[in-house]
C-alpha cells in the first residue's frame, strides 16, 4: 500500500514536470530549427597561360610539332591560340579533343620565311585545380626538305591577357 | 609314365601304415586333420586297395617320372615367357621404326619447299610517312607542301578527295598528325 502510494507520487510529478514544460514560453529565436551550413572544402581553381617558345638557333623553323602533357593532372586545356606575328601567328593544328583534356599535340609548318631564333609559336590557355600543372614534352622540329635540327622548348607562364600577339 | 600312374593319389606311405581311424557315418565327408582334402571314405577305399595282393605297388620311378614331367613343364613355360618377351620387343622395335618412318615422310612432304619471305615484302610502308622515319609528323605535312607547291606530288596524297594534290592535302596530313592517338606520352 505504501509502495502504491509512492509510485502514484512519483508518477503525478512526472507529469507536472512535463505539463510545466510544455506551457513554458518559448524564446523568440528557436535555434533548434536553424541549420548551419558546414563549410565545404572547394579546390582553387586559377586559369593560367602558358607562352611556348621555340629557339631553333641559326636553323630556320619550317615546322615544328610539340606534344605536352600535365604530369600532375591538375590542368584541363581550355584553349589554344597561335604565336608572334609572322608564319605561326595562326593557331597551330590540335585534335579538338585535347579541349578539356591534360594533354595535347600541337604542330604547324610554313613553307615560306621560316623564322630563326626563338619564336613563339603558340600560346596555351589551362584551367588548373588543386595545384600547379607540369609539363612533359616532346618536340620534333624540321628546316626546308624536311632536314630534323634540334631545337630547344620553352613554356613560360604569362599574364598577358588573351589575343595579344605582341 | 605307365597309365595306371594317373589313378593313384600320392598319398605319404606313413598313412597308409596308420591304423584304421575311427568309425565315421559312412556318407560323412567330414576332413581329418591329418588329411585335410581327402574325405575318409576316399582314405579307407584307397587304403583297402593298396592292402589288396593284387596292387603291384607304386613303381619306383614313380617320383622321378613326376618330377621330370613337372621340370618339363616348367621349361615349356619359360621357353613361352621368354618367347613372349621376345615377340614383344620385336613387336616394340617394329612399332618405333614404323612411327620413325612415318613422320620423316610427313615431315619430308609438309617442309616448306620455298624459301621464307623477305621481310621486306611484308613490311607496309604508310603513304603519308613521306620521309619514311616511322611516323606521320608535321614533317611529312612539310614535305607534302613542298610537294604541292612544286607539282610534283603522286596522286595518293590526294587526302582530302579534291582530286588535287595542294596545301589543303598537306594541312590534312597535319591535322592527322596532331590526332591524340598518336603521340609518346
Amino acid at each position: 500500500m505504501r509502495a502504491t502510494h509512492h509510485t502514484l507520487t512519483a508518477v503525478l510529478l512526472i507529469l507536472t514536470a512535463t505539463i510545466a514544460g510544455a506551457w513554458a514560453p518559448q524564446p523568440a529565436n528557436d535555434s533548434r530549427n536553424i541549420v548551419i551550413p558546414q563549410p565545404i572544402p572547394t579546390r582553387q581553381v586559377q586559369f593560367l597561360a602558358y607562352d611556348i617558345l621555340i629557339d631553333s638557333g641559326a636553323e630556320p623553323l619550317a615546322a615544328y610539332q610539340i606534344e605536352l602533357k600535365d604530369t600532375q593532372s591538375h590542368a584541363r586545356i581550355v584553349g589554344i591560340e597561335g604565336g608572334e606575328p609572322g608564319p605561326y601567328n595562326e593557331a597551330p593544328h590540335y585534335d579538338p579533343k585535347a579541349i578539356q583534356a591534360e594533354r595535347v599535340i600541337i604542330g604547324a609548318f610554313t613553307t615560306a620565311n621560316a623564322p630563326t631564333g626563338k619564336v613563339r609559336v603558340a600560346r596555351l590557355h589551362i584551367m588548373a585545380e588543386g595545384g600547379t600543372p607540369d609539363f612533359a614534352t616532346t618536340i620534333t622540329t624540321a628546316a626546308p626538305h624536311g632536314r630534323a635540327f634540334t631545337a630547344t622548348l620553352t613554356i613560360q607562364p604569362t599574364s598577358k591577357p588573351s589575343g595579344d600577339r605582341q | 609314365m605307365p597309365s595306371s600312374a594317373l589313378l593313384f593319389v600320392p598319398i605319404p606311405s606313413k598313412s597308409l601304415q596308420q591304423p584304421e581311424p575311427t568309425p565315421t557315418p559312412a556318407h560323412s565327408t567330414h576332413v581329418t586333420p591329418q588329411d585335410p582334402l581327402i574325405p575318409q571314405s576316399l582314405q579307407r577305399q584307397l587304403q583297402s586297395a593298396y592292402r589288396s595282393p593284387d596292387f603291384p605297388g607304386i613303381p619306383a620311378d614313380f617320383d622321378q617320372d613326376m618330377l621330370a614331367m613337372s621340370a618339363k613343364v616348367a621349361a615349356g613355360a619359360a621357353a613361352r615367357r621368354k618367347n613372349s618377351h621376345r615377340r614383344f620387343r620385336k613387336n616394340l622395335l617394329t612399332g618405333l621404326a614404323a612411327a620413325l618412318a612415318a613422320g620423316t615422310i610427313t615431315a619430308w612432304f609438309a617442309w616448306p619447299r620455298t624459301a621464307p619471305l623477305q621481310s621486306t615484302t611484308l613490311a607496309t610502308t604508310n603513304p603519308r610517312d613521306l620521309n619514311s622515319d616511322g611516323r606521320v609528323d608535321m614533317i611529312d605535312a612539310l614535305l607534302l607542301a613542298e610537294l604541292a607547291g612544286t607539282g610534283t606530288a603522286p596522286n595518293t596524297l590526294d587526302l582530302n578527295a579534291d582530286g588535287r594534290v595542294n596545301t589543303a592535302d598537306a594541312h590534312a596530313l597535319a591535322a592527322d598528325a596532331v590526332n591524340l592517338s598518336r603521340g609518346t606520352l
